[in-house]
């Protein structure tokens, strides 16, 4: 269910009725548990069996992971675990992307290759990480495998996580279950403060700069220039907006129950560094990688080479994550190139690394690394790459006619973008936060639901990583 | 309470001043049709408009005093309309700027159809003895006459408006009436009320796609070929049209896809359904499609669409309504001639 339609509000109120008038911790569960699949399962029912199976062979692979002593064991173990993941998230997001992919070289020598007809199901990309994070921890023997199978299918399946993130590990919410959850009312106002900002975010600002953003990235070459520059950055806008107020929904909604769920985002349009980029945007599926796939590989403890191999490999992998498309693969290379840059970048400068960079060098920083991930959006947002070269060669100024078109509304999104933007940095990267504590407080949720009201499309547009 | 009072008033004075008038329908009684005349308009959701209503209750100037030489009187939906347009811009007064001597009578109201037209012109041929009448179609309206709803509704107005003084606001119940006061006096409630509907037919649609439960009535596709009958209720419609016995013109507004490769008509099939209509009657069709795709071919620029809208959909900008107004004046030029 996506947190901006009205079933959703009916299934949250539903919940927390039910989970706050029950004294029992485990009927408290049951019903979340219960409430996450059926949320789930509003999308498509038979997606239910599939995340079911594969949660419960994780979660028998916990208990031999912990049991077993002889390696090998652990290891086939885990590499079945992996496997069963992988497998799944393989057949159902990559294996037409693959077969396309083959299929004209082998057509050109006799060979057809079949089209399946494959659905993919929601989530399946934060699930499969979900899970894969435990099974790991519990084989390096860095989390206890978990006793209870309720509560392992609540960790993988708990609704406000499942579809589109954070990425939370089982070290992140296991150990939350060994405590009660009772509703709290500061839990209840202070989980509503988050969700109130993340569905501004993404219901005003996200979608309304999505009016401006579809149509450049659908039709480019009708477009004048600065028409096409100022599409691109408002999807910078709407991709942040969407995907962090997605998150802030989702950290607000599993405080209301009383758990912590990990922050995603820190003012990542604030780098001076792709480096610094990475450590600030989509950060638990970042650290993920970093964790689960870079360090394994060697990290930077095999030699500069191999590093930068690692990094390469990491970021390939990070874009595919994304979508099965090239254009995915192009953008996460693009971002394993820049890290790297960084990478030599940091290494020549090697002692004075440490001492302070002069502001108009951060400034530079700044802007050249804006640049850089606003380009790269173009990769990630583009249908194919034939659009994606069009809308390059129009931030090139090349062929820079085309139709004016600079939607009041987006325009005026992406002023108070900027204007947040300042504040945050004037202010220390504080959030501007909201205190229902106070009476005005509510005046000004009041005033800013007008302007939702009045303002915001009415469209219900799917949060844009529903589609990873 | 005063912050809350602030927020109310200040809200009611901005959006009354500068986004959405108070609700100007109904004022009629009997109708739910004609507008409350010498009323401010203030139209924001597509392009920008304010004006006044006249003291015929149309979105137009009062009519000339004395009467201009060749009076037209323009029928039509909400492209005649134009409340996305400044008025001097709208193609009704783009036409009467380029030929001399012309004014037209714009009784365009949205969500009116051909059905609408032939109900109400006997009535406005006796209120304002035009010379020739102007009726102004699109795509959307074929899409209208199939549905037996809308022409069922068509024929209870007219009958509330022909009918006994009782009306329905006087008959209907102290909540609606209460309610239709309110649209009437506050700007911030018309625009609640607007979006409220818009908000709830969206997600009726939404959820009722979603468990299976379809849509009630009529619903008939743009893109496909149209429906013999439509033929048959569109002539019939021009024969009752035809009863005022004054000299007839139809303006068809198209809708076209500015970014398809080559740009073109989005429904060409209710093009050739009106191209057909004109040919078989015997009467004059303006069909500008031509003339739009050769003006955004030489500006790149779309002729509908809108700084606050997605430019290329929607109503004509007045781009587009500078080439209808111009092929309007040329055409009556010819018939005056």
């Amino acid at each position: 269910m996506i947190f901006s339609s009205i079933e959703f509000y009916a299934l949250l109120a539903i919940v927390l009725a039910l989970v706050g008038l029950t004294r029992s911790e485990n009927t408290r569960r049951n019903v979340l548990l219960v409430a996450s699949y059926f949320s789930y399962g509003w999308w498509d029912w038979r997606f239910c069996f599939l995340i079911f199976t594969t949660t419960t062979i994780d979660y028998i692979a916990g208990h031999e992971l912990e049991r077993l002593t002889d390696e090998r064991k652990r290891r086939l173990w885990l590499v079945g675990s992996l496997s069963a993941n992988l497998g799944m998230l393989f057949y159902f997001k990559y294996v037409n992307f693959f077969l396309d992919t083959l299929r004209p070289p082998l057509q050109a020598i006799g060979l057809d290759l079949p089209i399946l007809n494959v659905l993919l199901p929601v989530g399946i990309s934060f699930f499969t990480f979900h899970s894969m994070s435990y099974t790991i921890d519990v084989y390096w023997r860095k989390l206890p495998a978990c006793r209870s199978l309720r509560d392992f299918l609540l960790f993988v399946a708990f609704f406000p996580q499942l579809v589109a993130g954070p990425i939370v590990r089982g070290a992140q919410f296991l150990p939350q279950l060994a405590h009660e959850h009772p509703i709290l009312g500061g839990n209840i106002r202070r989980g509503l403060e988050l969700f109130v900002r993340g569905f501004v975010k993404k219901v005003l600002f996200a979608d309304t700069l999505a009016i401006y953003v579809d149509p450049g990235f659908a039709h480019p070459a009708a477009y004048a220039s600065p028409v096409v520059w100022l599409a691109v950055t408002a999807y910078a806008g709407q991709i942040y907006y969407d995907f962090s107020g997605y998150t802030e929904m989702a950290l607000g909604i599993g405080r209301m129950f009383g758990f912590e769920l990990p922050v995603n985002f820190r003012h990542p349009y604030r780098a001076r560094s792709v480096t610094e980029f990475w450590r600030r945007w989509h950060i638990s599926l970042s650290t993920w990688l970093r964790d689960y796939l870079y360090i394994p590989l060697g990290g930077n403890r095999k030699g500069h080479g191999r590093t930068y191999v690692n990094l390469m490999a990491t970021m390939l992998l990070g874009g595919l994550w994304h979508g099965a498309s090239w254009t995915f693969v192009t953008w996460g290379a693009l971002h394993g190139l820049g890290l790297v840059v960084d990478k030599l970048r940091m290494e020549r400068r090697g002692a004075a690394a440490d001492t302070p960079v002069p502001l108009g060098q951060q400034w530079l920083g700044w802007a050249g690394t804006f640049v850089f991930v606003l380009v790269t959006w173009v990769f990630f947002r583009a249908p194919d790459f034939p659009t994606a070269w069009v809308m390059l060669q129009k931030m090139a100024f090349v062929d820079a006619g085309g139709a004016s078109w600079y939607h009041v509304h987006s325009m005026v999104v992406l002023s108070l973008a900027l204007l947040l933007h300042l504040w945050v940095v004037a202010h220390g990267e504080r959030d501007l936060l909201l205190d229902l504590t106070r009476p005005l407080a509510w005046v000004a949720v009041l005033g800013v639901a007008m302007i939702v009201l009045f303002f915001a499309p009415l469209n219900a547009n799917p949060f844009i990583y529903f589609q990873f | 309470m005063l912050a809350l009072a602030a927020l109310v008033l200040g809200s009611e004075a901005v959006v009354r001043e500068w986004i959405q008038s108070p609700s100007t329908r109904g004022f009629e009684p009997g109708t739910e049709t004609a507008q409350r005349p010498h009323a401010r308009v203030v139209q924001s959701q597509e392009g920008y408009n304010v004006s006044r209503v006249n003291s015929l209750g149309f979105m137009d100037d009062e009519p000339r005093v004395p009467r201009a030489p060749l009076r037209a009187l323009l029928l039509g939906d909400s492209y005649a309309e134009a409340l996305q347009v400044a008025r001097e811009e709208d193609f009704a007064h783009v036409a009467e700027r380029l030929l001399a001597g012309l004014e037209v009578i714009n009784a365009g109201q949205s969500a009116s159809f051909p059905a609408t037209y032939a109900a109400e012109l006997a009535r406005l041929d006796r209120r304002l003895t035009p010379d020739l009448v102007v009726v102004q179609v699109n795509d959307g309206d074929v899409r209208e006459l199939l549905n037996p709803a809308l022409m069922a509704q068509v024929g209870h107005d007219r009958q509330l408006r022909d009918g006994p003084a009782q009306t329905p606001i006087a008959a209907a119940g102290l909540p609606r009436r209460f309610g239709r006061w309110l649209l009437r006096q506050s700007a911030l409630a018309n625009l609640a009320a607007m979006r409220f509907t818009l908000l709830e037919g969206k997600e009726r649609a939404r959820l009722s796609k979603k468990l299976g439960l379809g849509r009630g009535g009529y619903v008939e596709s743009m893109s496909g070929p149209v429906a013999p009958r439509a033929n048959a209720i569109l002539d019939s419609l021009y024969a009752v049209m035809r009863e005022v016995r004054r000299p007839m013109l139809f303006v068809y507004i198209p809708d076209l896809d500015y970014f398809a490769s080559p740009p073109q008509p989005r429904f060409p099939t209710r093009r050739v359904f009106f191209r057909a209509f004109a040919a078989r009657n015997g009467v004059p069709l303006i069909d500008p499609t031509d003339a739009m795709l050769d003006e955004y071919r030489r500006t790149r620029q779309p002729l509908q669409g809108f700084q606050n809208t997605v430019l290329g959909l929607g109503h004509l900008n007045a781009r587009g309504h500078a080439v209808v107004g111009r092929l309007l004046a040329d055409a009556i030029g010819e018939m005056a001639r």
